[in-house]
């Protein structure tokens, strides 16, 4: 495990959740080798809201399926908890997946044939949890997001911001460590962005969750404790809106 | 050309949607050339033994306005005829019935036909051959049946007389000939042959004919040269073509045969014409980028028609083309196995494949016909893409319609109705033969249960999925979910699986249940094990002789007399039995009413004129135990005397008379009552009997003694007939066989098109969810539960199909045979109701393997799927 203090929290700890070593991913197209993320070395914190900002094409995707292991690098190694996910089998990589992250997508992805709580139920399901708990902890998220009493209610008969909460709610049933979010409020209009997006931060800060936001929008960032800024899969720079 | 050029590209570039297309298109139309085909075969066979028995001549040209019927005709006409369209030969005949004056007597009547050597030489033959180029003068050429009728032989000099029209001559038989597909006349007609000439000038009508024959290149042309005949001649001559008549009168065979081959076929067509709206469905959702594409770019409506319209007859033009070549050889092998199965029930011979250019177009057709029509459908959709939709993605929406109530009454509907329908008319199909009300029972009960299951779907699959429970886990909710969703297209696919099975049930359930009781329906025709009818009639006593036959355990000798009731419009047969092997030889009865069998039997036997009556008779006449029947019985003299018979007890069976015991309309109103054959001579005035029932000894070979029998007695009388009841079972038990091996065909081919169908909707619905999968992999699910995902809906959706089919078939022979059993309300046997638990068990592993290997395939696909490339967004 890694510590390190940071100057703007004096005399708080701080859990390295994950860590990128010179992390990079080329494609080939044609003849041509793209550097979709060179080289970027990055620690992120439980309980310290990141967001990557960078213009399109900057690799802020890449960095997210590669750190969500949804994608393979080309070199570099990812620590997640301290662990080497990228020398994982894939059945280990599964297990990471049921029980370490959480994802958030800009289109929500709710499964459209679930209801809403079953759609938060659903990742309990998959990992084979009892009932009993399944139950508690999905009523337990549904309350935290809000949305106790649209529980039955199936994703089309939901607004996008209430979809985008049962999402959350379905990132965070499984405890995890980290939470990977695209664009999370890519398609809600700016004042139901906010409203999720808090949601979303005080239930990281509570949970001593570490969050990863990709987004273009500087408001959202702004509301983040750190923000990372890449350029053509570079790591360019990163600031802290709060100091 | 545009268009077809972006086309070509496009199938190009998405081989295995192309292929995808081309398989269901090839498969559909296989299948319907291959039933055609074979159909044509079947035919074919049957019209040639139809028409084998009419011999050469296709038309006959007669004048009906003439009393003499006579034509006048010329070398001129007869070329004119010969060269109409499709005519092969013309000759001019005289056809008459005239006496003759031989044995004594000039009453002998034969069919006399003059002929002209030469050019009846094209119809038919003649053994021996030379005969017929000696036939001049008045030498003549009788049949055989003509020679073994009047006892002529060849030599003999017989004088044609009649007084009529003054004609006295004498003719010479030069010899007894055998004429094979020459004259069209009933086997049995003594036939005379003359010259033309001779005749014309013996009845003064010089250059006159009867009739003229005509021979046509094929039995599909005849209609075509009587029209063309019409069209010159009018009404000068009459046109008659047995064979045509023959042909219309089978016709309806030939369009049943024709329709039970296509039966399936017609399946196998709509499930094409369904999967080809799926698949291109699919292919149009997922090009919908390109397409908006070509709209923003300023393609019209019009054009996205055309283009997707081509793309689809494209498909459908190789598609049509192998499935027709394919249904060819598909024909052969169905040839050679419906051969064998049906040679078993009718005599067709042998089967051979006809490449009838109109079957072929028909098919190929009929593969285009459907994908214009399919394809209309992906067309009108791509059309309604709007350019918007393309460039941002849009959640379906889900109807979230647990039950659809309107359509669940329908369901109801069709099942009550098809239910009323067996009910109200499956009975008189069994005295009828007509078997329409158990197509259209069967048609509505099984439309019924598809929409009653696909209307309450949620619940259906919420149900079947609880039985799957331990299995599915965490997909339970997705799957009966997925199932329930898409409505039309689980409905479409478990309805593939059902109507196959529907149709296996039935008749499985029908074989088993009729092969239970095999033994004691037939001991109802024939009486007990062997059946012997001789002529003539002897003693009663020769029971005495047959008993000590190899083989014989017990006989009993019977005699049947009607006799009338007076003011009554029912007869009574009395059937004089042995009261002493009685029981040894039938099987065993009860007495309705009365003392126990044992004991009537020995009432019979001790007392004069008793009798056991027919309770239903006795019902009718309102008569019981003990009460005093007056029966007007005939003697064998003729004359009728009435007598008082005391009646000893009721019973409902008479084995070995089946028009007893079922009392069915159509052999008439008669029921029967037993008397012993001790009485046969006071009663009605003889002692000798035609009928004897024998029972054999346990263990033999019933046929085998049959046989020996046969050897031994035949010799003893004039006719003898033995019906063995282990004859007729085989007989049966083979015929069911093969009529079994015939629908296990058909469903063979059903189930095939129905695993295509299912593994072609799995691809399409695998290919629909991509990103769904992705979204289930990445929180968390493995591939391997990815992998159950995918089979377990297609298992579940075919055990829908299964309990659909099961449950339509066995309900279907439920009533059926509550129909039958109540209808023949005389039906003393047991007509049980057993479940084929074997050929169930045959068909759920079936069905369940069928789901898997279909399946196996989209399964791997949605497996394989990687999360990042699920989850782009296009």
């Amino acid at each position: 495990m890694a510590y390190r203090l940071d100057s703007s929290q004096l005399g708080l700890e701080k859990k390295v959740v994950l860590e990128t070593v010179n992390l990079s991913r080329y494609y080939k197209r044609g003849d041509q080798v793209i550097k979709a993320l060179d080289n970027v070395s990055v620690k992120i914190y439980r309980g310290e809201p990141t967001a990557i900002m960078g213009p399109s094409g900057s690799g802020k995707t890449t960095f997210l399926n590669l750190v969500g292991l949804l994608d393979k690098p080309t070199s570099g190694s990812i620590l997640i908890n301290g662990q080497d996910v990228t020398l994982m089998s894939s059945k280990q990589i599964v297990d990471l997946r049921r029980h370490t992250i959480g994802f958030i997508f800009q289109f929500y992805n709710l499964i459209d044939v679930l209801t809403a709580k079953e759609n938060v139920e659903l990742p309990l399901l998959i990992a084979g949890v009892k009932k009993k708990e399944r139950a508690q902890r999905t009523a337990a998220l549904l309350s935290l997001v809000g949305l106790s009493d649209r529980a039955n209610h199936l994703p089309d008969e939901l607004s996008g911001g209430e979809q985008q909460r049962v999402a959350i709610a379905r990132a965070l049933v499984n405890n995890p460590s980290l939470i990977l979010a695209d664009e999370p409020t890519g398609d809600l209009d700016s004042k139901t962005g906010r409203m999720v997006m808090k949601i979303l931060l005080d239930s990281c800060k509570e949970r001593d969750i570490g969050l990863i936001v990709v987004t273009h929008d500087s408001d959202i960032a702004n509301m983040m404790d750190r923000i990372l800024f890449l350029r053509d899969g570079r790591l360019i720079g990163e600031s802290r809106p709060g100091s | 050309m545009g268009l077809l050029k972006t086309s070509l590209r496009t199938v190009k570039k998405r081989k295995s949607r192309a292929a995808l297309i081309i398989i269901c298109i090839t498969i559909g139309v296989a299948v319907f050339a291959g039933a055609n085909v074979g159909a044509d075969g079947v035919e074919n066979a049957y019209v040639t033994r139809l028409l084998s028995t009419f011999g050469d001549v296709d038309l006959t040209l007669s004048n009906s306005s003439n009393p003499l019927y006579s034509i006048q005709y010329n070398q001129s006409l007869l070329s004119q005829l010969l060269n109409t369209p499709h005519v092969e030969a013309v000759a001019p005949r005289i056809s008459t019935l005239q006496t003759f004056w031989f044995n004594s007597t000039g009453n002998n009547t034969l069919l006399l036909i003059g002929i002209d050597n030469i050019l009846d030489n094209q119809f038919g033959s003649v053994t021996p051959p030379g005969l017929v180029n000696q036939l001049h003068g008045n030498n003549c050429i009788i049949n055989q049946v003509a020679a073994e009728i009047f006892n002529l032989t060849s030599g003999e000099n017989i004088g044609l007389y009649s007084p009529l029209i003054g004609v006295n001559e004498t003719v010479h038989i030069i010899g007894v000939g055998v004429f094979q597909g020459k004259f069209s006349v009933e086997k049995s007609t003594p036939i005379i042959v003359l010259n033309i000439e001779f005749i014309q000038s013996l009845f003064h009508l010089e250059n006159q004919a009867t009739e003229i024959v005509l021979k046509i290149d094929s039995y599909r042309n005849i209609e075509t040269v009587i029209n063309n005949l019409r069209n010159i001649y009018g009404d000068k001559f009459t046109y008659y073509s047995q064979k045509l008549e023959a042909l219309e009168k089978s016709e309806s065979n030939i369009l049943v045969l024709r329709g039970a081959l296509n039966i399936f076929s017609i399946l196998a067509l709509i499930v094409t014409f369904v999967l080809i709206i799926v698949v291109m469905l699919m292919n149009i959702s997922e090009r919908k980028r390109d397409l908006g594409i070509m709209r923003s770019i300023g393609a019209s409506t019009r054009q996205i028609f055309s283009y997707v319209i081509i793309e689809t007859l494209l498909y459908g033009l190789i598609g049509s083309t192998v499935g027709t070549l394919t249904g060819i050889f598909l024909s052969t092998y169905m040839l050679d196995f419906l051969g064998a199965a049906i040679s078993t029930i009718t005599t067709l011979g042998e089967l051979s494949i006809i490449l009838n250019p109109v079957t072929l177009i028909t098919c190929f057709s009929t593969g285009m016909i459907i994908v214009l029509l399919a394809g209309n459908i992906p067309a009108i959709a791509a059309t309604r893409i709007t350019i918007l939709e393309t460039f941002r993605p849009k959640m379906k929406g889900i109807a979230r319609v647990n039950v659809l109530k309107k359509s669940l009454i329908l369901g109801v509907i069709l099942l009550i109705s098809g239910s009323i329908t067996l009910y109200l008319l499956g009975g008189g199909m069994i005295l009828t033969g007509n078997f329409t009300p158990i197509l259209l029972s069967t048609a509505l009960i099984t439309a019924g249960l598809i929409i009653f299951f696909s209307s309450s779907l949620y619940y259906v699959s919420r149900g079947v999925s609880t039985i799957f429970k331990p299995l599915l886990k965490e997909s339970k909710a997705i799957i009966e979910r997925y199932i329930a969703r898409n409505r039309t297209r689980t409905t479409f696919t478990f309805t593939m699986v059902a109507i196959g099975i529907v149709f296996v049930i039935f008749f499985s359930s029908l074989a088993v249940t009729f092969t239970a009781t095999f033994s004691t329906v037939i001991r109802v025709f024939t009486g007990s094990d062997i059946k012997m009818q001789v002529n003539p009639a002897v003693n009663y006593n020769f029971t005495a002789e047959l008993r000590t036959l190899p083989g014989v355990q017990a006989v009993s000798p019977s005699y049947e007399s009607w006799c009338t009731i007076t003011g009554e419009d029912f007869k009574i047969a009395l059937i004089f039995i042995d009261p002493d092997s009685f029981l040894d030889v039938y099987p065993r009865i009860n007495t309705a009413s009365g003392p126990a069998i044992e004991d009537a039997l020995n009432t019979l036997k001790s007392v004069n004129k008793t009798i056991i009556l027919a309770k239903k008779a006795a019902d009718l006449l309102n008569l019981t135990v003990g009460d005093t029947i007056t029966l007007n019985v005939k003697n064998i003299n003729g004359s009728t005397t009435p007598i008082d018979f005391n009646i000893v007890a009721l019973v409902e069976q008479f084995y070995g008379y089946p028009q007893y015991m079922f009392n069915i309309r159509a052999f008439g109103d008669i029921y029967g009552a037993y008397i012993s054959i001790s009485q046969l001579e006071d009663v009605i005035g003889t002692s000798n009997v035609e009928v004897f029932f024998i029972k054999l000894q346990t263990g033999v070979d019933q046929i085998q003694v049959k046989n020996e029998l046969e050897n031994i007695l035949s010799p003893r009388f004039e006719s003898l007939t033995l019906i063995s009841a282990r004859e007729w079972e085989n007989q049966i038990s083979s015929i069911i066989e093969s009529f079994s091996n015939v629908v296990y065909f058909f469903v063979g081919f059903s189930f095939i098109v129905a695993a295509i169908g299912i593994g072609i909707i799995m691809i399409v619905a695998v290919s629909e969810r991509r990103q769904e999968i992705g979204i289930l992999k990445a929180i968390g699910m493995s591939r391997k539960q990815v992998l159950k995902l995918v089979v377990c809906e297609a298992v579940i959706i075919t055990v829908i199909g299964l309990i659909v089919g099961i449950g339509g078939g066995l309900y279907l022979w439920f009533l059926f045979l509550n129909r039958i059993v109540s209808t023949a309300s005389n039906l003393f046997f047991e007509l049980p109701f057993i479940i084929p638990v074997n050929i169930i068990i045959y068909m759920i592993v079936t069905g369940v393997l069928i789901a898997l290997a279909a399946s196996a395939y989209p399964a791997y696909r949605a497996m394989k799927l990687e999360v990042i490339d699920a989850l782009r967004r296009e």
